[in-house]
């Protein structure tokens, strides 16, 4: 059982070893230089922001995807679903950033907001659990993030609005064709 | 000391364990596979187990024909790149093996 164990050991050090150079390094120099400027930017000169990210996060975004294939087929690991969920995993950021903006923008009454906000929480974790765990909650995640834009509509009753919107995802999610294995089951053992 | 049973247990999981994965570089390479979640080359594979082209080929052509994976031989740029995958009977038995190493770890303690 000693030789088991340390055979355990040598095999946690590849896997170690493999995710340590599992993500090209300039993704993250990438997203760091433009958080520092952009949140920089909101102190010296605030008005800039908004085209600041409108501009930046595209082209993070393009950069990264392009930097992240180079190191896959480096590395001859071009995995193209897992590359997918990575995209749609970093891309629900600016989405739901782009959703509460348009709250803000909405001048909704705080009742309003607080139940607007609470959505786009649940929206989130739902889509990303839709990703990683189960792909059923995708569609309620997606759902509900269309639920947000239609309780400006429904100014009496917004936290009806969103138990409606809730009650719809999960309801969808029950009755979704099949329940579709999450990417993870292919790569965990 | 163990008792008639569980020397009797034992005897049947040393019987059961999956002599192609008790060899650690094979059992290595299995589990990157799994983990890494998408093909792995064989350069790679190499470089993170510490091991010779010559033996990785052979532990390679064992996991290959028990079908626990599969290869893929391409060029890239006019070098030759050969990936491997883990398969469904590969993950099967990787989990199976390292339950039953649990367990005879569990009944030799």
């Amino acid at each position: 059982m000693d030789q088991f164990q340390k055979d355990l050991q040598y095999v946690r050090a590849a896997v170690e070893k493999h995710e340590a150079t599992s993500f090209a390094p300039g993704i993250p120099v990438i997203w760091a230089f433009i958080c520092v400027c952009g949140l920089t930017l909101q102190d010296i000169r605030p008005q800039a922001v908004s085209v600041y990210w409108m501009c930046a996060v595209p082209v993070g975004f393009v950069l990264s995807m392009v930097l992240g294939n180079m190191h896959g087929k480096g590395r001859a690991a071009v995995a193209p679903k897992l590359g997918a969920i990575e995209i749609l995993h970093w891309l629900s950021i600016p989405v739901a950033i782009g959703l509460m903006v348009y709250i803000f923008s909405m001048r909704s009454a705080p009742t309003v907001m607080g139940a607007q906000m609470s959505l786009l929480i649940v929206a989130l974790v739902y889509f990303l659990g839709g990703l990683h765990l189960n792909r059923v909650w995708l569609y309620g995640g997606l759902a509900m993030a269309a639920g947000i834009l239609l309780i400006p509509f429904i100014p009496g009753f917004p936290f009806t609005a969103t138990g409606i919107a809730f009650g719809a995802a999960l309801l969808f999610g029950a009755f979704a064709k099949r329940p579709v294995p999450s990417y993870r089951d292919a790569a965990s053992v | 000391m163990l008792q008639v049973s569980d020397r009797a247990a034992l005897a049947k999981s040393i019987a059961n364990v999956d002599k192609l994965l008790l060899h650690r570089t094979r059992l290595g390479i299995c589990v990157l596979l799994i983990s890494s979640g998408g093909p792995v080359s064989f350069t790679e594979l190499t470089q993170l187990l510490e091991e010779t082209d010559g033996s990785m080929a052979t532990h390679l052509r064992k996991l290959e024909d028990a079908s626990f994976i599969t290869v893929k031989k391409s060029f890239v740029n006019r070098k030759p790149l050969t990936v491997f995958a883990i398969t469904a009977e590969g993950k099967q038995a990787v989990r199976e093996h390292l339950q039953l190493m649990h367990e005879l770890h569990n009944t030799v303690k």
